[in-house]
């Protein structure tokens, strides 16, 4: 297992509007790469044009060296989770499971052998497996249609928003399980989702797409420290966009600096740039406080903090940042 | 006590109503077969007690009509079957236009009377309709083919009169299936064969069942079709129901027949309720 996928200018129409806008990428055996984006972006399109589901409307898929961009999805070879996990509801799990390889007319002993081993390496049990999906829980049916995307050794992986559905505790839980899985099989994946945290924790690359097109493809920190627009700056959590000139680095431009790295108080003293400003909101979020900030000329800051117990609202306090830390935009690309 | 009468009262319209068109004229008909035939003048001698129309019920030509009819409605049932659902799977194909207009095509002749529709096919079917004088004209044949006053005229008949309900129940009974659980099938390797085989039709049986044991309900008691456009070895119990009650006046055999095929479709009705409550016990859900 493990094979290299490469798009070629893919491009896909949905009556008159571009879905997927000339995408390019290219990703190496074994990788899990997330698209990463906003509702209607045309991320499951991308996903539905190299399953086979769609076919592009210019460009070209690639599997290795193969070009299968005009051959149909069934012999694609392609494991593909779905969002509502599409499972056969008149099939037991172990049916599920065992269904390519019953399409590929395996022995029966040898289709058992398979449908236990996928089941037992994704934590399902054998009295689980002779149940119909009605009657499994979310995260039972998610883990179905894993193990049938895995069973049959696809060339790749491909998993549609495979943990909308369920609450935030299986989440997190079935995030760390589902990477763990894939460098143990070693299959190359790609995985759509709208949600940045599970991006950030999964994926060994990023791709961030809006209205189509491919706005950047990097790893998860480059990502979120250096990105190459504000929209995805602003899509991989919350951040400050602030006009690069008033810190002095650049005449023009934006500068972006993630909340959690401005410091405040004590810590602030050491940062070679420093402002004062109003407290203007505090919210709680759990591990931290987010504080809003206006500085004396009227720029806005959010601020992430540990501690706000000696920051009330409405004081006035120094905000420290050093000046490496910010990131300058850079200004080829477009901006809404 | 006044409490407990509350549900009766609210329920008494619905109640009488069904007492006073179902219960009643059943238990009026059960009476009536046992009636004896007229002699001579009347529809029945009244004030008798017999079994005699039971018993004349096993006599070669009765029993031929009563296997008749039970052949006729599998045979209507089991081809509307297999065409409507054809026609619902073309249909969940085409375009949202092309779908209303063959919902259109499909529902329109049930806004008219059914005797109309029959007379129509008649007309089209006969020895001087459309398809005969098309195919004389081509000379593709030089003498009329018999399409009615048979077996065939028959069933295109019932066929017609009943495929309307049953491709609309199968249409949605498949526009109900997941269009992401076909695009699972293909993508793990599924042929379009395959994904029907295996997927599309087993997901369809419990609606197929249903559909099946509604259409042999009804034609069982298929009349129009029999009696306009099939020949004399076609009778079904409805037309000898016709024939004894209203062409030769013996009120008490056409009440037989009566009770017969009411016994005999509460039989076709139960059966197959029967088999789906075994085929899923395992799996109430």
């Amino acid at each position: 297992m493990g094979n290299k996928i490469k798009l070629e200018n893919l491009t896909y129409y949905y009556k008159d509007k571009k879905a997927v806008d000339n995408i390019s990428l290219s990703l190496h055996s074994g990788k899990f790469i997330t698209i990463l984006g906003p509702s209607g972006c045309g991320k499951t399109t991308v996903l539905k044009l190299i399953g086979g589901y769609l076919s592009p409307t210019k460009g070209s898929i690639f599997i290795d060296e193969t070009d299968i961009t005009s051959s149909s999805a069934c012999s694609r070879k392609i494991g593909m989770v779905f969002q509502n996990y599409a499972l056969f509801p008149h099939l037991s799990a172990r049916k599920n499971i065992a269904f390519p390889l019953e399409i590929r007319k395996l022995p029966k002993n040898e289709c058992e052998k398979k449908v236990d081993a996928i089941s037992e390496l994704i934590g399902l049990t054998q009295k689980e497996i002779e149940r119909k999906p009605s009657e499994l829980s979310g995260g039972q049916r998610q883990r179905v249609a894993l193990a049938r995307a895995l069973v049959f050794e696809p060339h790749l992986l491909l998993l549609d928003e495979p943990l909308a559905n369920l609450d935030k505790v299986l989440k997190t839980k079935l995030r760390s399980e589902i990477q763990k899985l894939q460098k143990e099989v070693n299959v190359t994946t790609i995985m759509v989702t709208h949600d940045h945290e599970e991006a950030l924790s999964n994926s060994d690359l990023i791709g961030v797409m809006d209205q189509g097109k491919l706005m950047q493809v990097n790893n998860p920190k480059i990502i979120y420290d250096n990105p190459n627009s504000v929209f995805v700056a602003n899509f991989l959590g919350v951040t400050n966009i602030i006009p690069a000139n008033f810190f002095n680095i650049s005449k023009s431009g934006k500068a972006h600096i993630r909340p959690e790295k401005i410091k405040i108080g004590n810590e602030a003293n050491e940062c070679n740039w420093k402002k004062n400003g109003i407290i203007t909101g505090i919210t709680f979020m759990g591990a931290d406080f987010l504080i809003d900030l206006t500085t004396n000329e009227g720029v806005h800051f959010k601020i992430l903090t540990r501690d706000q117990s000696s920051f009330p609202l409405g004081s006035t306090i120094t905000i420290g940042i050093d000046i490496e830390s910010i990131w300058l935009i850079p200004e080829n690309h477009k901006d809404v | 006590m006044i409490k407990n009468l509350i549900p009766f009262i609210f329920v008494s319209p619905a109640l009488s109503l069904i007492i006073l068109t179902i219960i009643a004229p059943l238990i009026l008909m059960i009476r009536v077969s046992l009636l004896k035939p007229p002699e001579g003048t009347g529809f029945y001698i009244p004030d008798t007690f017999s079994l005699q129309n039971y018993q004349s019920l096993f006599d070669t030509y009765r029993i031929s009509i009563l296997i008749n009819t039970i052949i006729f409605a599998l045979e209507v049932s089991f081809l509307s079957i297999l065409l409507g659902f054809g026609f619902a799977i073309l249909m969940q194909e085409l375009s949202n236009l092309w779908r209303i207009i063959c919902f259109t095509c499909l529902l329109l002749p049930k806004f008219i009377s059914p005797l109309i529709i029959v007379f129509g096919l008649q007309r089209i079917l006969g020895s001087h309709g459309i398809i005969n004088e098309l195919l004389i004209a081509t000379h593709l044949i030089n003498e009329p083919l018999d399409l009615i006053r048979n077996h065939f005229g028959a069933l295109i008949g019932e066929i017609y009169l009943t495929i309307p309900f049953v491709t609309l129940f199968l249409f949605y009974q498949l526009t109900s299936i997941d269009k992401e659980t076909h695009n699972a099938a293909t993508g793990l390797g599924a042929s379009n064969y395959q994904v029907f085989r295996k997927i599309t039709l087993p997901m369809c049986y419990p609606g197929i069942l249903i559909i099946w044991q509604l259409s042999i309900a009804w034609n069982l008691g298929s009349f129009l079709g029999p009696l306009l456009l099939g020949g004399p070895s076609n009778t079904t119990i409805s037309c000898e129901i016709y024939h004894q009650a209203f062409e030769i006046g013996n009120w008490p055999l056409a009440a037989t027949w009566g009770v017969l095929m009411t016994a005999i479709i509460m039989t076709f009705i139960w059966l197959p309720k029967l088999t789906i409550s075994f085929m899923f016990k395992e799996n109430p859900k």
